[in-house]
C-alpha cells in the first residue's frame, strides 16, 4: 500500500475517532456531540479550543513511549506542548496491529507520526491559503496557527477545520531537518509523570466498573498438570465468595473484593491429576551439560576453520539459569459482557492479541481454529470484541502474553457480570512464560599476539519459539532465532565465527524477557573475549578496540566510555567493560567496584549509548539506568524448578536489588542525527558481564554461572 | 451475618469512614476495594515490594499487613492525601528529577521520602537506605530518586536553617 493510499484509508475511517465505554454508541459510527476534527488522519485530532488530541498506538510500559510519540507529532504539527493531549488507541482495526515490543515502537513510527503531522500542518496551510487568496508558500506556521507572511492575518488551526476538510491531502511533504527540530532531542517532562506522582493513573488493577466483582485465579502448581476434582465447600462459606468456577487451564475463585477472593482461593480443593513431570534444575543442568557435549545445528558459519593457523586454543563454558520478568504489577484484567459486545481493560504489550484471545473465548473457539475458519476476515470486522489499553506496572515482554485476558473473558462470560482478575503475586512468580535457562561452550584460537582468529559458539537451551508454538522449531529447522540472538552478529573482527544450537526440550513456559537472548549471549560473549584478553595479559578495553574496526559505531561508545569511567584510573577501584550492540543501538558500559567492608560491592556503572538520534534524551537515560538494574537484579536472582514446580514464589525468594544496593550510574548518549535505534533493551546485556569481569579484575576468579553467590558479590 | 465483620472508624486523608469490615482484611484492600482509592497498589501482600505503602501518624506502613481491626481510631493518609492544591515538595522532586518511569511502584516511593521529609530528627543516610529499601523498584528508579532525595533534604536543611 502506498503511503497516499494509507492516509486515505486511516481517513477515510475517522468517524470512529471518538470511543467511550459504551460500544453500541461506537458502532453507530457518528457521533454529533464530538468537537469538529481534521479529518486527515485518525492519529491526530484538533479541537476547538485549538488543542490537539494524539491517539497512540503502543503501550506505556514505564519506557516514555507516549511522550515520545506525541513529542513527533507536536514537532512536525508545529504547536505547543503545552497543547497536546493524548489518548491510547482502543483495539478497533482501523489502527493496525498494535504490539509493543522488541524496543521497536520509535523505530517503527518514526516516519508514520511525523509524516502525518507534517500532512496535518500541510493541509491547515492549503486552507489558510485558499481563504486569504494568497499562495501556500507565503504561509508559515507557528505554534497551532498559521500566518501570512505578506500581512499580518493569522488563523488558529481550530478556525480552518471546516476549510481544511475540503483540501486534497498533499502528494508530499517535507519533514523538518534535524537541526530545526524544536521538541525532539530536548528533555521534555514526561507526559505521564504527574500522574504517575500523585496516584491518578490508571493500570489494570485500578479500572473500575460499576457493579465489578473480583475475581483471582489458580493455577497448576506442576507444570503440565491439569485440574481433577474440585471441593468448594470450604472456599463458599468465606464471607464475599461468589462462585468458584473451572475455566481454561485454572480454578478462579469470584467474590466481592479482592481480600475474599485470595483468602478463599486457598481454601479451594483441587485434586490436580500429575503430581510430578520429573523436572527440576538439576536435572535440566545436567541434561543440558550432556547436551553440550555435541555440536549442535549451525546457525551461522563466516570464514573458513582455520584452526591450526592459532597457537592457542581455550574452552570455556556459561550457563544462566531461568528467570522471571516479576513486574511490579502482578497480571490482572478486566472484562464486561454487555449489549453484544465484549469489552476489556488491559495492561497489555498487545492489544491486537488482546483482542483474538477475547474474540476466540467470547465466541467459544479456540485459538487455532478461529485462525482456520473461513468468515475470519468477516469476523475481524465486526468490532464487537474490544480491548482498552490501560498503563501497565512494568512490561519486560511478559505483557506479550494474553492468558490473563483469556482468563478474565471466560471468567465474564460465566457471571455475567464485569469481573476484574487479578493475580496473586505468588501466582504471578509460579506462572510466568520465563527467560530460559541457556548455557553456552565458546571455544577459540588465537594466534600468536593473543587475537582470536577462530570463534565458536556453541549454545544449549530450551526454545522459546517452540515454547509458545509448539512444533514450530521443526519448520525453521531447529534453530530458535530468540535463542541464538546476540550471538549471530558478533562485532568482532575474526577471520572465523560459527555459531551452533541445540534445543534441550522442556514444558516450562517461556517468553521474551528485556533483551530476550542477548540477555544471555551478551554475557556469553563478553566475559569470554575477557578471557582471551587475560591470557595474554592485555587490557581488556584495548583487547576489544584491536578487534572492533568492523563495528565503527560500537568502537565509539566503547572509546568513550573508557573515558568517561576514567578506566582503571582509580588504583581503589576494580573495572570490567563490555559492549553489544542489539535492537538497533550500540552500547559499551564500565563496571566499576570496590571492596567496602571487606565485601565486593558495584559502586559505579558507566555507559554510553549510539541509538541514533534520541527523541528525548532524558528518558533515553532513565531507559539505560533502569535497564542496569534491571540486569544487576539478574545477577542474583533465579527461577529455580523443584519436582515439576517453580520453587520462588514471592519477592522474599526471588530476590531483587534494592534501593540502598543501587549503583551510581552515568550515562551519555553519542551526538547522531541517524534514525533513532532501540532504547528500552540494548542497555541490558551488556552490565553483567561488565560487572563479572570486574570481578575478575578484583578476585583473579571468573564466574561462569549465574547467579552470583552473595558471598562473592553483594548485589 | 458473619461475626468476624465488626465495624471500625478510622480517617483516611482526614474523611472519617466507618465501615463493616472483615477483622482480617488488610488495610490495602479496605482502600482500593472499598473506598476506591486505587493510588496504593498491591505487589506482593507480604510486607516485601513497597507499593501499598500509606502512612499512618506520619510512619510508612505496609497496608497489606495492617488489618481492619488495627485500623479503628488511626488516621491514615494515601497518595492521594500527601498534596492538596500544590504539590507536595517529594512529588515536585520527583518531576524535576524525572524519576518515574512505569509508576506502579511510585505511590510507595512517594509516601517513604514523605516520611523521611516531616521526619522530625535530622534524616541521616542509613535513614534513607533502610526507608527506601523496603519499596521494590522493576524499572530501576533508585539512581533517580537517590538524586532527588540528596537535593530535597539538603534544600529542606537549608531552608530550616534560614
Amino acid at each position: 500500500m502506498s503511503r497516499r493510499e494509507f492516509i486515505k484509508l486511516s481517513g477515510a475511517s475517522s468517524a470512529f475517532l471518538v470511543i467511550g465505554l459504551k460500544l453500541p454508541e461506537v458502532m453507530s459510527a457518528t457521533d454529533s456531540s464530538i468537537d469538529p476534527v481534521l479529518k486527515s488522519n485518525i492519529w491526530i485530532k484538533i479541537d476547538k479550543h485549538n488543542f490537539c488530541t494524539v491517539t497512540l498506538p503502543e503501550s506505556e510500559l514505564g519506557q516514555g513511549i507516549y511522550t515520545g510519540l506525541a513529542t513527533l507529532v507536536a514537532e512536525e504539527l508545529d504547536i505547543d506542548w503545552q497543547k497536546i493531549k493524548i489518548e491510547r488507541a482502543t483495539s478497533l482495526s482501523i489502527y493496525g496491529y498494535q504490539s509493543t515490543g522488541g524496543s521497536n515502537s520509535i523505530r517503527k513510527r518514526w516516519f508514520m507520526f511525523r509524516e502525518m503531522a507534517a500532512i496535518t500542518r500541510q493541509v491547515f496551510i492549503q486552507a489558510a491559503a485558499k481563504i486569504w487568496g494568497v499562495p501556500e508558500i507565503n504561509c508559515y506556521t507557528r505554534n497551532a496557527t498559521v500566518h501570512d507572511a505578506s500581512s499580518d492575518k493569522q488563523l488558529r488551526y481550530a478556525d480552518l477545520i471546516t476549510q481544511a476538510n475540503l483540501q486534497t491531502l498533499p502528494e508530499k511533504v517535507e519533514l523538518k531537518s534535524t537541526d530545526s527540530f524544536n521538541l525532539i532531542g530536548k528533555n521534555i517532562q514526561r507526559i505521564d509523570a504527574l500522574n504517575k506522582v500523585n496516584g491518578e493513573a490508571v493500570f489494570g488493577a485500578d479500572v473500575q466498573i460499576p457493579d465489578m466483582l473480583i475475581a483471582t485465579t489458580i493455577h497448576a502448581p506442576v507444570f503440565g498438570s491439569t485440574i481433577g476434582k474440585i471441593n468448594t465447600e470450604e472456599a463458599l462459606k468465606l464471607s464475599g465468595v461468589v462462585k468458584v468456577i473451572k475455566i481454561q487451564d485454572a480454578v478462579a475463585v469470584i467474590a466481592k473484593n479482592t481480600w475474599s477472593a485470595f483468602q478463599a482461593a486457598k481454601l479451594v480443593d483441587i485434586q490436580w491429576q500429575l503430581k510430578s513431570n520429573g523436572l527440576d534444575s538439576d536435572t535440566i543442568k545436567r541434561d543440558m551439560q550432556l547436551a553440550l557435549k555435541e555440536e549442535g545445528i549451525t546457525v551461522v558459519e563466516t570464514g573458513k576453520d582455520d584452526i591450526s593457523s592459532g597457537v592457542e586454543k581455550i574452552s570455556v563454558e556459561y550457563s544462566a539459569p531461568f528467570q522471571a520478568h516479576a513486574t511490579m504489577e502482578p497480571m490482572c484484567c478486566c472484562a464486561h459482557i454487555h449489549d453484544g459486545v465484549c469489552e476489556v481493560w488491559a495492561p497489555t504489550q498487545s492489544p491486537s492479541k488482546a483482542k483474538s484471545v477475547a474474540k476466540a473465548f467470547y465466541y467459544n473457539l479456540s485459538d487455532q481454529l478461529l485462525n482456520k475458519v473461513k468468515s475470519l476476515l468477516k469476523l475481524q470486522a465486526v468490532e464487537d470484541v474490544i480491548v482498552h489499553t490501560t498503563y501497565s506496572g512494568g512490561g519486560f515482554g511478559r505483557r506479550l502474553q494474553q492468558d490473563f485476558v483469556a482468563e478474565a473473558v471466560q471468567i465474564a462470560i460465566n457471571v455475567s457480570r464485569p469481573v476484574k482478575l487479578i493475580w496473586s503475586r505468588e501466582e504471578d512468580i509460579q506462572h510466568d512464560f520465563y527467560r530460559t535457562t541457556a548455557m553456552a561452550k565458546l571455544q577459540a584460537s588465537l594466534n600468536s599476539d593473543g587475537y582470536p582468529v577462530s570463534i565458536s559458539h556453541r549454545i544449549v537451551s530450551p526454545s522459546l519459539r517452540e515454547s509458545l508454538r509448539p512444533g514450530s522449531l521443526a519448520s525453521r529447522n531447529g534453530i530458535d532465532g530468540s535463542a541464538v540472538g546476540g550471538a549471530v552478529n558478533i562485532p568482532y573482527d575474526v577471520k572465523h565465527h560459527k555459531v551452533t544450537y541445540k534445543e534441550y526440550r522442556t514444558s516450562i513456559p517461556l517468553g521474551h524477557w528485556r533483551s530476550v537472548g542477548s540477555s544471555i549471549n551478551a554475557f556469553h560473549i563478553e566475559a569470554f573475549i575477557d578471557e582471551l584478553a587475560a591470557l595474554k595479559n592485555i587490557d581488556a578495553f584495548k583487547y576489544r578496540q584491536s578487534l572492533l574496526a568492523n563495528s565503527p559505531r560500537l568502537l565509539n561508545t566503547l572509546n568513550q566510555v573508557a573515558e568517561l569511567s576514567q578506566w582503571k584510573r582509580d588504583a581503589h577501584g576494580y573495572y570490567g567493560i563490555a559492549c553489544h550492540s542489539s535492537f538497533g543501538s550500540h552500547v559499551s558500559q564500565v563496571a566499576k567496584l570496590v571492596n567496602d567492608n571487606g565485601k565486593l560491592k558495584i559502586e559505579h556503572i558507566y555507559c554510553v549509548i549510539d541509538c541514533g538520534l534520541s527523541v528525548n534524551p532524558d528518558v533515553v537515560k532513565s531507559q539505560l539506568e533502569g535497564s542496569i538494574i534491571y540486569a544487576l537484579s539478574s545477577l542474583k536472582s533465579e527461577i529455580t524448578i523443584l519436582n515439576g514446580r517453580v520453587k520462588q514464589s514471592n519477592f522474599h525468594d526471588y530476590s531483587l536489588l534494592r534501593f540502598n544496593r543501587a549503583p551510581l550510574i552515568s550515562c551519555r548518549i553519542v551526538d547522531s542525527s541517524q534514525d533513532p535505534g532501540g532504547v528500552g533493551e540494548p542497555g541490558v546485556p551488556p552490565a553483567i558481564p561488565a560487572v563479572l569481569n570486574a570481578v575478575f579484575a578484583a578476585t583473579g576468579n571468573r564466574i561462569r554461572d549465574l547467579p552470583v553467590k552473595p558471598s562473592v558479590l553483594v548485589v | 451475618m458473619d461475626e468476624n465483620i465488626k465495624s471500625y472508624t478510622f480517617s483516611v486523608n482526614n474523611k472519617q469512614y466507618t465501615l463493616e469490615l472483615p477483622a482480617d482484611m488488610p488495610l490495602l484492600w479496605v482502600l482500593r476495594d472499598y473506598l476506591k482509592l486505587t493510588g496504593t497498589k498491591y505487589g506482593c501482600g507480604i510486607g516485601e515490594c513497597g507499593s501499598c505503602m500509606v502512612l499512618i501518624s506520619n510512619r510508612a506502613v505496609f497496608s497489606c499487613q495492617v488489618s481492619a481491626q488495627h485500623i479503628d481510631g488511626q488516621s491514615i493518609t494515601t497518595i492521594e492525601g500527601i498534596s492538596d492544591e500544590n504539590l507536595h515538595p517529594v512529588q515536585q522532586a520527583w518531576l524535576d528529577e524525572g524519576v518515574v518511569q512505569c509508576g506502579y511502584c511510585q505511590s510507595g516511593q512517594v509516601i517513604s521520602a514523605v516520611s523521611l521529609y516531616n521526619q522530625s530528627t535530622p534524616v541521616r543516610d542509613e535513614d534513607i537506605d533502610r526507608t527506601m529499601s523496603k519499596v521494590l523498584c522493576r524499572c530501576g528508579t533508585y539512581p533517580r530518586m537517590k538524586i532527588a532525595l540528596a537535593q530535597l533534604l539538603t534544600k529542606q536543611r537549608r531552608d530550616n536553617h534560614e
